[in-house]
């Protein structure tokens, strides 16, 4: 038996003027070069668990061209993003139509089954940890069911942990790779259509299990640059001192995504430095606290947001680069918005910025809220899911307001002259604070 | 020819910031395809040698320093000089 999983990867902004100016700025591009280029962490774990009598193939969706023959599989899944889904249901729906049965899973498909069931054979909702041994068992007595729920809890756990199958990468050009450490964030912002939608509570993985994936993950690619696929690694900072332990004899070069309480650890800091982390990406959502009241339950970015400045200095001054993550149109948000984010971006010294646009990503809790608010534009928007098209109705501001000053924002932070600025800043506060002899 | 003095130190600070084994590295050998620095490690080299050597690398040019001969013959022409911002 041989079964094919697809990844699809590669977003398109939908905005016309928005893509002309996303393929001029450099450094708009090239981040989302990266995120296009990593391999799906969740397919790689479903290989895992997948019987070792079985045939996996790992396949990402630009390899199976429109049109050609399609690559026989005896089962495929499919694991997809809103704004891919559209892509995905066309594959799905081609497969089916010469009855090479088909399972969806991901993120979209656990939060919208319903629509997703009329393209799929069986999906598989939430982790696919308690959801996939028992979805393969019954395609091979036949009596595939319409849906596996898996589990939202204890996937770290045995039995329903395995290690995703890296071996599958080989002979592949990825020189940066994923391993995961967390799945879930007790912030739990509204906006946020990540992992947390997909747990029930914050899931940490124990040391040991992402050391040895570390492990695996460099039989393949010796020398690749780590992206941990977290929500928010250092949420426990206790945990987080033990890993940075475990991986500072590794010598490897790393990314992560964490909130800006990481800065209040000093001995973290030093660590995450010794480590060979390279830079964190923070959501800072907004540069003035008034911007974030209520954007997460227990308003904590509110409460944060003043101490910015002082924590991206503290994180940087250690040669770590801090990627800062705003996101424009939020409730609190009037036309000076735009202005106020590029004066942030320049007093803060941040080396990276990453720009996007309030989403209301289905299964939300902002989607419902829009919802109910009669703010959303259309009611399916998928394709539009990209983190840079307006698909909603802005609170302070009219949607063409949002809409060119995110045009102007761009022009203005993503240029080669304003990066080589930051690169300047950057390497000056280094020279100061680094100390470069140990 | 003889290398110039700056050699040494250049290779020193590459191998103690990065784990290199420095001896190794040959003049031309890109620091970043060949020998997996990544582009924020880079950064962080130039701003080492900067202060180590009291100079300045021109800012528009940054991305281009990538091979210990490139990096020797900034210190050697441009000692204590560079774009402002």
């Amino acid at each position: 038996m041989k079964i094919g999983l697809i990844a699809m990867s590669g977003v398109r902004v939908r905005t016309p003027k928005l893509a002309a100016l996303g393929v001029t700025l450099p450094q708009f591009v090239n981040r989302g070069k990266v995120i296009a280029s990593l391999p799906s962490l969740g397919l790689l774990t479903v290989a895992a668990l997948t019987p070792p009598d079985i045939e996996v193939v790992y396949r990402e969706i630009q390899e199976l061209k429109t049109g050609q023959e399609l690559e026989p599989f005896d089962l495929v899944g499919i694991s997809s993003f809103s704004a891919q889904i559209d892509e995905a249901y066309d594959l799905a729906d081609r497969y089916r139509a010469v009855k090479v049965p088909v399972v969806l899973g991901g993120l979209h498909v656990s939060l919208l089954p319903e629509e997703s069931a009329a393209h799929a054979d069986s999906l598989v909702l939430y982790g696919a940890e308690g959801a996939w041994p028992r979805l393969v068992e019954d395609f091979r007595r036949g009596c595939l069911e319409p849906r596996y729920v898996g589990l939202r809890a204890g996937v770290f756990k045995p039995p329903a942990y395995a290690m995703p199958r890296f071996d599958l990468l080989r002979g592949r050009p990825y020189n940066r790779l994923t391993v995961q450490t967390s799945r879930g964030c007790p912030l739990n912002c509204e906006f946020c259509a990540a992992s947390v939608r997909l747990t029930s509570a914050f899931q940490q993985k124990p040391v040991d299990l992402v050391l040895a994936e570390i492990r695996a993950a460099l039989a393949v690619n010796q020398q690749p640059f780590f992206e941990l696929a977290d929500d928010n690694t250092f949420i426990n900072k206790r945990w987080g001192q033990e890993f940075l332990r475990a991986i500072t004899p590794l010598e490897l070069s790393w990314f992560t995504e964490t909130d800006i309480s990481v800065a209040d650890d000093e001995e973290l800091l030093d660590l995450l430095a010794k480590s060979g982390c390279r830079q964190i990406l923070v959501g800072l959502e907004s540069p003035a606290a008034e911007d974030l009241d209520h954007l997460d339950p227990h308003n904590w970015k509110y409460q944060r947001c003043g101490r910015y400045l002082e924590a991206i200095d503290k994180i940087q001054s250690r040669g770590i680069t801090v990627n800062g993550c705003f996101i424009l149109g939020l409730d609190n948000h009037t036309p000076d918005i735009f202005a106020r984010v590029k004066e942030f971006v320049e007093q803060s010294g941040l080396l990276e910025v990453q720009i996007t646009v309030q989403t209301p990503f289905p299964g939300t809790p902002l989607y419902s809220r829009l919802q109910r608010e009669g703010r959303l534009l259309q009611e399916r928007y998928w394709e539009r899911c990209t983190l840079f098209d307006v698909n909603f109705r802005p609170k302070r501001m009219t949607v063409e307001e949002l809409e060119s000053g995110l045009h102007w924002l761009f022009s203005e932070i993503y240029t080669e002259r304003e990066y080589t600025r930051r690169r300047r800043q950057y390497m000056e506060l280094v020279k100061k604070t680094f100390d470069f002899t140990v | 020819m003889n290398a110039p003095p700056c050699e040494a130190e250049l290779r020193d600070t590459l191998s103690r910031m990065f784990k290199l084994d420095a001896s190794q590295i040959g003049l031309d050998a890109d620091l970043v395809m060949e020998l997996g620095l990544d582009s924020l490690a880079s950064l962080r080299l130039l701003a080492a040698v900067e202060k180590q050597f009291k100079m300045r690398f021109p800012d528009q040019r940054l991305s281009e320093y990538r091979t210990l001969r490139q990096l020797m013959e900034c210190i050697v022409t441009r000692p204590n000089q560079g774009d402002h911002l």
